[in-house]
């Protein structure tokens, strides 16, 4: 089984939202970004990996199995961090092993509290006695546990200091060291994965705008900046989220289309924010 | 099933931190049975309170998120409401014998009498805990704790503060209630036994219906 | 074997790595059979992605400076290899052509220019 994860024509209608007919795979081995605005879907793509909610269309399969036929083994395999905890806020780190371990046939007593050294968890507090950072290495430190192959972290970053964030990542590469475990982030804190992300799936407004590897996705397009005077009709059509204002222009441009551009045009590398800002400008000036 | 186990344990777990649900009523029922000279109102009361405490297992739900607690873990739907049920009914018989117990102790303490009556005190307090939970159960997997709370509870605690208020104000209607089902014991034991289990079964059922629906 | 990347540099980061460690092969730092850190454990140490890392050694594959061992890892092959003359020449045309535009626009003349190189030659001992 090459795909820790795949989706084909993922379709869930709302009352005033739809996650539109997406697809993309996640090879084993790799850590994929889900980025996107806040409400562009990507708890809900998560939602509808684990089976929280029902799909409306398309096949989710992870390690080649369906998952909602197989939805209980596939689970053995899986770990997934949410933004907030969910144990019970009167459990002690031991009460959460005892709550959950027996669910998992591969659950790891000794490898769980080595975690929990390693983070420095707190044995004698209660869940709601922890601080932010600590919940999400509780979280963690269940989900390393029972030898998951697919861990999937639905924005853990948001509220964490540089440095619990950086402890986090590095976490992650350790995870992924073996090359038979995957990872997928979905976050709107792009910073994180700028870095260490293999593929990205960007999902704007429900529908797909870019699902494949990073590498491409920065190459694929540039930060175009330049005065008025180098402004031309003709780049106005190619311009996504184009700005104009008195000291001149600046938008994002295909890498394709940016041949044979004035010199005075400045093209630089765009970060997965600013592709998201402008795509974002982009949707605004067509609505 | 192993799972259905596991689900049982879960249950337990959750509702442990929260202990103070079974030891107040323990106590408060305690001295109900003690000041009404009714020993075994101890049971009725006992049984009645954590029925309607059960709740508390789907507010802990609520406010810990534990929606994406089940969403992750490798159990399916339905052996989490069979898990509840199966939970609550063993925390039934449990609180069952607990009331026994201490009527039994009351009984003696005060120098009074074990009868017939108190016997069937016993039993009825576990069918009326079986009947308030299978009401109630249903209402809290199909919706969310707090938009729901406060319209299944209402009946049962106006219906509960009725019946403690009209048995001590009127401890006939209460004998009279006894009596008969002292003189028709097969038949009404044999009717509401059954209604209660196919109550409880049902109630289980459409459970499982409604939170397969459900949206976590 | 030095390979640091430069965030604000123009060059992509593949890049980057795969001219640090054709420069650290090439100047001799690292040797014939001398391994290289894992495609996974370079991309951790480095906090990128293990794709562009797969690509820079993919790259150094083909041009003939290292080779993978399936299960073992990538080990620098030796340098009197034809592709790696081939670079190296490469190497000095870009920088023979560096001088020429250089000298077109101090209006050199080409005996001048020749005469620069062979001073350049003396100074420096070329055999």
């Amino acid at each position: 089984m090459n795909n820790a994860i795949e989706i084909t024509n993922l379709h869930k209608d709302y009352k005033d939202f739809s996650l539109n007919n997406i697809s993309f795979l996640l090879p084993t081995g790799y850590i994929m970004g889900l980025v996107g605005q806040n409400g562009a879907g990507k708890t809900t793509t998560i939602r509808l990996i684990l089976n929280m909610v029902t799909r409306s269309n398309g096949n989710v399969k992870i390690f080649g199995m369906d998952n909602i036929m197989d939805e209980q083994a596939i689970k053995q395999d899986i770990a997934a961090v949410f933004d907030e905890t969910y144990f019970v806020d009167g459990w002690k780190v031991y009460e959460v092993e005892q709550a959950i371990k027996s669910f998992y046939a591969n659950w790891n007593s000794t490898l769980y509290y080595q975690y929990v050294k390693t983070f420095n968890l707190p044995i004698n507090k209660k869940v709601k006695d922890f601080s932010r950072g600590m919940k999400i290495k509780l979280m963690l430190a269940v989900a390393l546990s029972h030898n998951a192959k697919l861990l999937i972290l639905d924005e853990p970053t948001s509220g964490l200091d540089p440095v619990a964030r950086d402890e986090l990542l590095e976490i992650l590469s350790m995870y992924l060291l073996d090359g038979q475990r995957s990872i997928l982030f979905s976050t709107h804190i792009t910073s994180d994965l700028e870095k260490i992300a293999d593929y990205i799936t960007l999902i704007d407004k429900g529908n797909i705008f870019y699902t494949g590897t990073k590498d491409d996705f920065l190459e694929s397009f540039y930060q175009i900046k330049g005065g008025l005077a180098e402004f031309t009709e003709q780049l106005r059509e190619k311009i996504i989220g184009l700005t104009t204002y008195k000291t001149g222009f600046s938008g994002l441009m295909p890498a394709l289309e940016t041949k044979g551009l004035s010199k005075n045009i400045i093209l630089e590398t765009p970060t997965i924010d600013d592709i998201l800002v402008y795509i974002s400008k982009e949707r605004k000036l067509h609505e | 099933m192993n799972n259905l186990f596991n689900a049982i344990k879960l249950d337990y777990f959750i509702l442990k931190p929260y202990y103070l649900v079974v030891v107040i009523p323990v106590i408060v029922a305690i001295l109900i049975g003690i000041f009404t000279s009714n020993p075994p109102l101890i049971a009725m009361a006992l049984l009645i309170i954590e029925a309607l405490f059960m709740n508390t297992l789907f507010f802990i739900y609520e406010k810990n998120n534990l929606n994406k607690l089940y969403g992750v873990l490798p159990i399916r739907r339905r052996q989490i409401v069979l898990g509840r049920y199966s939970f609550t009914l063993l925390f039934g018989i449990i609180a069952e014998f607990i009331a026994i117990i201490f009527t039994l102790v009351v009984i003696y303490t005060l120098n009074m009498q074990v009868n017939t009556f108190t016997i069937i005190t016993f039993i009825y307090s576990f069918l009326i805990y079986l009947i308030i939970v299978s009401v109630h159960f249903p209402f809290y997997f199909k919706y969310d704790y707090s938009k729901i709370n406060t319209i299944a509870s209402l009946p049962f605690t106006i219906i509960f503060i009725a019946v403690v208020v009209t048995m001590i104000r009127n401890p006939k209607l209460y004998n009279y209630i006894i009596q008969y089902s002292i003189h028709n014991q097969h038949i009404v034991w044999l009717t509401v036994i059954c209604i209660c289990l196919i109550l409880f079964g049902s109630s289980c059922f459409l459970s499982c219906l409604f939170y397969n629906k459900r949206e976590l | 074997m030095r390979v640091i990347i430069a965030n604000t540099s123009g060059m992509p980061i593949y890049e980057q790595i795969k001219e640090q460690i054709k420069e650290a092969i090439l100047s001799g730092e690292l040797c014939e059979g001398e391994a290289l850190p894992s495609i996974r454990q370079l991309a951790k140490d480095l906090k990128i992605s293990v794709i562009t890392t797969t690509r820079a050694y993919t790259d150094l594959e083909q041009e003939g400076f290292i080779a993978t061992v399936q299960g073992k890892g990538c080990y620098v092959l030796p340098k009197n290899n034809e592709l790696v003359r081939e670079q190296l020449l490469r190497r000095i045309e870009d920088s023979f052509l560096d001088a020429i535009n250089t000298g077109r626009i101090a209006k050199l003349s080409r005996a001048e220019l020749r005469k620069m190189l062979e001073f350049v030659l003396e100074e420096n001992q070329y055999e």
